[in-house]
């Protein structure tokens, strides 16, 4: 993990990429206890100059020459497996834009908030990603007030008020 | 002019999806012993990540209590 994250910094620090931050279940992962997949989801902003055409070579290739072995459309830093996704809505956006720095194992690194990581889980919709926001939730490692404007503003309203009654009804 | 919040942008998510196909194949051509190595590998991750964010929190807090 350390070796992509360190690669990831090169390529903010080379021009490649404007900006990036870590979601997914390794994002959660900073606030929560371990999920089962190892897969790093990193969100990327694409220089502003990339064009029209939208192309992730630069980055596969300049995570290449930092040591990545690129395979079809994922990379892998050792053990571990490293997918670059990009800023396809606003949500997401508003994620990398507004993550938080912290550090892993002494490297800094970009996680999504905990609000962002809940709103994308509940755009995203699957099972899983209901099950990422209900351990949010009971572990109280996310503002309700902060998640629930932001699913406003994004349209997730009646997907937080499900999942809400939901953990209220494990409650009880 | 605020941009629309619901904005979708569809060659970014033709990549996205592309990308998520192809880490799916990755994961599911794994065997069972190196899943169970992902899972451990994954806790110790973990360990490591909920360290560098409780440090984190505690300096934002500690820059905070200083302003």
């Amino acid at each position: 993990m350390q070796a992509a994250l360190k690669a990831l910094n090169c390529l903010v620090n080379n021009g490649v990429i404007e900006n990036y931050a870590i979601g997914g279940a390794i994002g959660a992962s900073f606030y929560l206890p371990a999920m089962q997949t190892e897969d790093i989801d990193v969100f990327v902003f694409l220089p502003a100059s990339s064009g029209p055409l939208v192309t992730l070579t630069p980055v596969y290739e300049a995570l290449k020459a930092q040591g990545g072995e690129v395979d079809r459309e994922h990379v892998r830093f050792g053990n571990w497996p490293v997918q670059i996704l990009t800023d396809a809505n606003a949500l997401i956006a508003e994620a990398i834009g507004e993550a938080v720095d912290t550090d892993y194992d002494g490297i800094p690194t970009r996680v999504f908030t905990p609000e962002h990581l809940c709103a994308i889980a509940l755009q995203t919709g699957r099972a899983k990603d209901y099950a990422r926001v209900i351990l949010f939730l009971e572990e109280n490692e996310v503002d309700v007030g902060v998640l629930s404007t932001l699913a406003a503003r994004f349209g997730l309203s009646d997907r937080l008020k499900r999942t809400l009654e939901r953990t209220k009804g494990e409650a009880i | 002019m605020t941009e629309d919040p619901l904005k979708v942008d569809a060659a970014k998510t033709a990549l996205n999806a592309r990308a998520k196909a192809s880490m799916r194949i990755y994961l599911k051509s794994r065997t069972w012993p190196e899943k169970i190595a992902s899972i451990e590998r994954m806790n110790e991750a973990a360990r490591h990540a909920r360290e560098g964010m409780r440090k984190a929190r505690r300096a934002r807090s500690e820059h905070q209590d200083g302003n």
